[in-house]
């Protein structure tokens, strides 16, 4: 549907959605091609919309759509913080690829002494993360039985109550051949 | 199907405890012999063994005094000389290794073997006054026929009376002494009996035939003919003897004409 003075788009999509457009195509996120597409009209009506917007509207719209991504940024930093620790590991990688991304997108100069402390801060954190991944990489604990005076307690007693039972150390000797236990004993 | 090699060990270790019979076979690779199996087996609290020389008396103890010790038993063993007692202790390594459930932290020493967390002990030695003051819940006299009776007096007495088994075993010497006197007369001894005719390895009986050809009779009958023989040379030998016993053995002809 079109209205004569206004721009099909203005028409069709709600501010909601047209400032989320504007957006996009400035960021790139998507094409007037695409948009296109997804709205059901020919990119040319999108190409001259967009032009009909002032650039200055544009600006604001594109800083507020970042000052709400990086709040959600700073939510999720806050909630991995405080987090009770699940997935340490994850929580340690990410902090550590945010920091980095700070410190490459960093290009003032007058900022050097905080970003030698990010830095800094990167490298404990990096080096956390390195402790944290020996403990939880799956360590083999070997337990010699053989040693352990449990079982070997334990072993005295299924060989003293079997020794008073001779038809149960029959069955229980006829249960271990049936397992192949020395065959594989001997084998490893 | 149970995979945790821990675990099979375990059950490994309660299979050849409860089987003798599967831990000579794991730790020497073959069955053990009759006489040895009864060894093996037995349960009787005074046994007596004579066998032929080399056809594992010590073998079989040895694989008796391990099982003893994992049960946490002292075992002493008592041999006619030092060298005896060592050998003895080496025969015992092989059932170490080949036992699943062996303990790691076992200690060999000259004449001892000992382990963390084990009660159990086995002592070998000779026959001295050194001897004295342990308590056998096993007491071995390994070739006994060899040992004075003063020295068999002497170790007797530190088996446990209550619980203590005494295993005796020999190739026969003189017709005197313990082990003489213990396996012909009538008693409560196990008496088992080794005899290399009985076993199943015709290699061993041909290579014991060929000894007897360069071993005098009495000393042939004696170490693998498992009979008592006094000093001296007899007037018919025990080899003309069993000649004179064997149907196969062709009529002497006196050629007259």
């Amino acid at each position: 549907m079109s209205v004569k003075g206004r721009h099909k788009v203005d028409v069709e999509l709600t501010k909601t959605k047209r400032d989320q457009l504007v957006v996009d195509l400035v960021t790139g996120a998507t094409t007037k091609y695409a948009a296109s597409k997804e709205f059901g009209m020919s990119d040319n009506s999108i190409k001259r919309w967009f032009a009909t917007v002032p650039e200055d509207e544009k600006l604001i719209l594109v800083a507020k759509a970042k000052q709400r991504t990086e709040a959600a940024q700073r939510r999720d930093a806050a909630g991995i913080l405080m987090s009770d620790g699940d997935d340490i590991d994850n929580d340690l990688r990410w902090l550590v690829k945010r920091i980095r991304s700070a410190i490459e997108a960093c290009t003032d100069d007058d900022k050097l002494l905080e970003l030698a402390q990010m830095r800094e801060m990167r490298q404990q954190l990096m080096d956390l993360a390195k402790v944290r991944g020996m403990f939880s990489n799956k360590i083999d604990i070997a337990i010699n039985l053989a040693d352990s005076p449990q079982f070997i307690l334990l072993r005295q007693i299924i060989l003293t109550v079997l020794d008073q039972h001779p038809d149960a150390k029959a069955d229980f000797l006829l249960e271990m051949q049936k397992m192949q236990v020395l065959e594989h004993v001997s084998g490893s | 199907m149970y995979q945790d090699p821990e675990l099979l060990k375990f059950l490994g270790g309660l299979t050849v405890t409860l089987d003798p019979v599967a831990r000579f076979k794991a730790a020497m690779g073959v069955e053990p012999r009759r006489f040895q199996r009864e060894l093996l087996t037995s349960t009787s609290p005074r046994v007596i063994c004579m066998a032929s020389r080399q056809l594992g008396k010590s073998t079989a103890i040895a694989c008796i005094a391990w099982d003893a010790f994992l049960r946490g038993l002292t075992v002493v063993v008592i041999a006619p000389h030092d060298k005896q007692a060592k050998e003895f202790l080496l025969r015992v390594k092989d059932f170490r290794d080949a036992d699943p459930f062996a303990p790691r932290s076992i200690q060999f020493l000259k004449t001892e073997v000992s382990a963390a967390n084990h009660k159990g002990r086995i002592l070998a030695m000779p026959a001295t006054d050194s001897a004295r003051g342990f308590t056998a819940d096993v007491l071995v006299l390994d070739e006994a026929a060899l040992l004075q009776d003063d020295e068999i007096a002497a170790v007797t007495p530190m088996r446990n009376k209550v619980t203590g088994r005494l295993i005796v075993t020999s190739t026969p010497m003189w017709k005197e002494g313990d082990f003489y006197r213990w396996w012909t007369q009538p008693n409560n001894f196990q008496k088992i009996l080794g005899h290399y005719r009985d076993v199943d390895d015709p290699q061993l009986q041909a290579a014991i035939e060929e000894e007897r050809v360069i071993t005098p009779d009495q000393r042939f009958a004696r170490e693998y003919e498992c009979i008592f023989s006094g000093g001296g040379d007899p007037l018919i030998s025990h080899a003309t003897l069993n000649r004179a016993m064997d149907n196969k053995e062709h009529a002497l002809c006196l050629n007259l004409s």
